[in-house]
């Protein structure tokens, strides 16, 4: 083995070092995100106050929204019985156990908005899009956190061969806001055709 | 059921459904529920659209079975 120093060698950075600078870079970019988006909200909404109340929810949509966490807190006590019979008498996962109680939370809470944005009973009575827009920007936002975050994790973890944990179960909850604000726009444009038909 | 007799009123006061929901401080899709027959509307609410629309509980909510 030579001792002499290879001038052309790149710097190598060690996988656990790799994960700790991810780690600190994610750490970074999802505090700046998220100060942002709450900048972009507070501005939104401050400029918009008129437009803030009407962001109470009429009866129909209260019943609504009632009926849709009946709905996820059933799902979501489902999903935690039977994933904690898996994790109980299953062999090894693949997935940590914390990132199976984030995925049920997504779930439930995939359920309950799917529910209240579809029947038009989560933006509120506002007729102005202005809130609805801000939260969309808010939700994607959030998404693009969560991706940086979640999404480093997951590649890290798969790439050590290791079981997903809670740093990768930030990507289920990008995917999650993802989802709502697409979910928003299609009942959105829904409701244009309505009022044009 | 269909409500039309309220979809007939609103459009007699040249009203849409946005325009209605946002007199009596509801949302356009519960407007459109009721007209639809989807939602059945609390008492309260029935009288907030008959006070809009200028008719009785009886002309837009009441069905006489015909």
């Amino acid at each position: 083995m030579s001792n002499e120093l290879d001038i052309n060698a790149r710097p190598t950075v060690g996988r656990k070092n790799r994960r700790r600078i991810m780690g600190e870079f994610g750490t970074v970019m999802l505090w700046s995100l998220i100060g942002a988006s709450i900048a972009v909200v507070v501005a939104l909404a401050i400029k918009s106050r008129k437009d803030l109340r009407g962001t109470t929810l009429d009866e129909r949509q209260l019943q609504i929204m009632g009926r849709g966490s009946k709905y996820a807190m059933t799902l979501m006590v489902l999903a935690l019985l039977v994933a904690a019979f898996i994790v109980d008498r299953g062999g090894p996962l693949p997935v940590t156990p914390a990132y199976l109680m984030v995925a049920i939370a997504c779930l439930g809470l995939g359920v309950y908005l799917t529910y209240g944005i579809w029947q038009g009973a989560y933006f509120g009575t506002m007729s102005i899009s202005r809130i609805k827009g801000s939260l969309l920007v808010f939700w994607v936002l959030l998404a693009a956190c969560d991706a940086i975050v979640g999404g480093s994790g997951t590649a890290e973890d798969l790439a050590d061969g290791v079981p997903l944990g809670y740093d990768s179960s930030m990507l289920l909850l990008g995917v999650l806001f993802i989802y709502m604000a697409v979910l928003a726009l299609i009942r959105g444009a829904r409701d244009v055709r309505e009022l044009e038909a | 059921m269909k409500n039309l007799r309220m979809k007939a009123a609103r459009a007699a006061h040249d009203l849409s459904q946005q325009e209605l929901a946002d007199r009596v401080g509801v949302s356009r899709q519960t407007i459109n529920a009721i007209e639809r027959g989807d939602y059945n509307p609390s008492i309260n609410l029935c009288i907030a659209v008959c006070r809009e629309l200028g008719c009785t509980l009886d002309d837009l909510f009441w069905d006489d079975g015909a």
